[in-house]
């Protein structure tokens, strides 16, 4: 059924919608309605897409001064700059050393917690479950400033640690809820089955529970993995001076560089998004993505 | 009996490592913030108690000033994420033409940008002199008209627009889903029509997921930091800037616990209404 297709024809729908319908009475057509639809939709994809094509432009602008509505030259110069920069091959490797970091300790630490969540009867569950949605419930900029002023004091301030930390928290949430529903969604009749045939909790978890959770947990890390990559606000607090993450890296070149070496960065920055989107779009269902947040488990 | 206790403690062991570092790393710090807010003097000092740090964040009009143009912010942020997102997630719900499956896949798109890429990104297009103006000026000759959009809070609320459309409609898309298509048929049957259909069945069968994804986009917004650190004017600024710069700028470390307890406080309803609904709609 497509809205599209129902229209206000009923007796008592056109009482209630009388003083809206004399505006909107050209809605009724179905063809014109369709049209309206269609062009807020792309006005939509415009306002999402056009900013993108705008980084994308700049930086492959060698020169590009305002009147024009193209760059007036087009060029890689700024690209070789930018490769050669010895801050920005630093902080890359940074952070491709915290985001493994980071996913791994997440995994390690919140699909035990979360199979437990699932089967385990546990005094207090609901209230424990919870409690991992804590770090979600208040501004996570509040929380990062809560740390960084602990830190100070622990002398964590512009250490790896510090950085790691803050990543975790953001990454723990999400990953104990994306499991926890994981979990919950396998039927337990397959593992009571296994143990029928004589294998233990060990070995029926290993065999059968983990394999079939191994897509949501998968989705789990992806997630994590780039929220590490991307997180620019606590390792800005936390990391500065001496741990500069790329994307707090982003926070000098947009002051400090021409607007093609920013650019560029961007792009850079995006490209691990891009991969996740275009080979992991398939197992990237939304009811993961909602989970996050604790949302339709 | 004793399986039972068995089992409870090996559920218990399984969850402590993240149940640990979940106290140490965030209840914690939290309840240390609020003890360090209230005491004045540096720890090799002698410390006594003290509402000073609150009485520097509340009697400061500038700060005040930054708190309520920051609730300003979320408020407006959220309400136009809400009005952009509703008919959007219904549009993909109940349309399966070909348009729509290409909308259902563009729209995800922010959720993959950085939030300080998409700021940088929306910069290059607004900015004085940018690409939009350019357009302006080249085709429909009113470049010279074109308002300044960054710098103050228009760029903050359209980067806000920007990165929340595609949550708020993934959130209210997973409850929108788990309305069977049966259901409306059935109502359908009997004779209502679709804005009946939509007061009665759509819209209270969505309400949690949409204060879910509304007091989210809230919090978020109101506490945001990378966006109105890039875009946004000097005065009045992000209550979050704000407390950076009393944190790294200043060094003022209790004022800035002080401030985050502040945050805590601002969000603490909607935090409630959050936690309320999660516990609502869960069936466990």
């Amino acid at each position: 059924m497509k809205p599209t297709e129902v229209e206000h024809t009923d007796h008592e729908g056109r009482m209630r919608t009388s003083r809206l319908s004399r505006y909107t009475w050209f809605l009724s057509y179905p063809g014109i309605k369709k049209a309206v639809i269609r062009i807020a939709l792309i006005a939509l994809l415009l306002y999402i897409f056009i900013p993108l094509v705008c980084i994308v432009l700049w930086a492959f602008a060698g020169e590009w001064y305002y009147p024009s509505v193209f760059p007036q030259q087009l060029s890689i110069k700024w690209w070789i700059w930018v490769f050669q920069n010895t801050d920005i091959s630093r902080s890359f490797i940074l952070s491709f050393t915290i985001a493994p970091i980071v996913t791994l300790a997440t995994i390690v630490l919140c699909v035990p917690a979360a199979y437990a969540f699932a089967r385990f009867d546990i005094p207090g569950k609901r209230a424990l479950l919870l409690s991992f949605l804590i770090p979600r419930a208040f501004p996570a900029f509040g929380m990062h400033m809560v740390l960084a002023v602990i830190f100070y004091y622990l002398n964590l301030v512009g250490t790896l640690l510090g950085v790691v930390i803050i990543h975790l928290i953001g990454g723990l949430v999400y990953m104990v809820w994306i499991a926890t529903g994981t979990f919950q969604g396998i039927s337990p009749t397959l593992e009571e089955a296994a143990r029928d045939a004589g294998a233990n909790r060990w070995q029926t978890f290993f065999r059968i529970t983990l394999p079939l959770a191994l897509p949501g947990i998968i989705v789990g890390s992806l997630f994590v993995f780039l929220n590490s990559l991307d997180e620019s606000e606590g390792s800005f607090l936390v990391g500065v001076p001496n741990v500069i993450t790329l994307p707090v890296l982003m926070y000098s070149l947009i002051t400090d560089y021409h607007r093609p070496v920013a650019s560029i960065f961007s792009l850079i920055l995006l490209l691990p998004n891009i991969v996740v989107l275009l080979f992991a779009s398939h197992i990237m269902r939304s009811e993961y993505i909602a989970a996050g947040f604790g949302k339709g488990l | 009996m004793k399986l039972a206790q068995k089992e409870r403690l090996q559920g218990i062991l399984l969850i402590l490592p993240a149940l640990i570092f979940v106290i140490a790393l965030i209840f914690f710090p939290m309840v240390w913030a609020i003890v360090q807010s209230f005491l004045k003097g540096e720890y090799w000092q002698e410390q006594t108690w003290s509402l000073d740090n609150y009485r520097q964040v509340f009697f400061d009009s500038g700060i005040m000033t930054n708190l309520v143009y920051s609730i300003g912010i979320a408020c407006l942020t959220s309400v136009i994420v809400f009005v952009c997102s509703y008919p959007l997630s219904i549009y993909l719900r109940f349309s399966k033409d070909w348009f729509s499956q290409i909308v259902a896949r563009l729209y995800m798109t922010p959720l993959f940008v950085p939030g300080i890429i998409a700021t940088y990104a929306m910069v290059t297009l607004m900015a004085d002199h940018g690409v939009l103006q350019g357009v302006l000026n080249h085709y429909f000759q009113i470049g010279d008209h074109f308002p300044r959009m960054i710098h103050n809070w228009k760029g903050v609320i359209l980067v806000g627009v920007w990165k929340n459309v595609t949550f708020m409609t993934i959130i209210l898309s997973s409850s929108l889903q788990e309305i069977e298509d049966s259901f409306i048929d059935s109502a359908r049957d009997m004779g209502a029509n679709w804005w009946q259909i939509f007061c009665r069945v759509i819209f209270p069968l969505s309400l949690s997921g949409a204060v879910i994804a509304l007091a989210f986009i809230f919090m978020g917004s109101f506490a945001q930091f990378s966006t109105p650190f890039i875009i946004d004017g000097n005065f009045p600024r992000m209550f979050a800037v704000e407390m950076r710069y009393t944190f790294s700028i200043y060094n003022e470390t209790q004022k800035s616990a002080a401030m985050a307890v502040t945050m805590f406080l601002v969000s603490m309803f909607v935090a409630a209404l959050y936690i309320r609904y999660l516990v609502k709609g869960r069936k466990v």
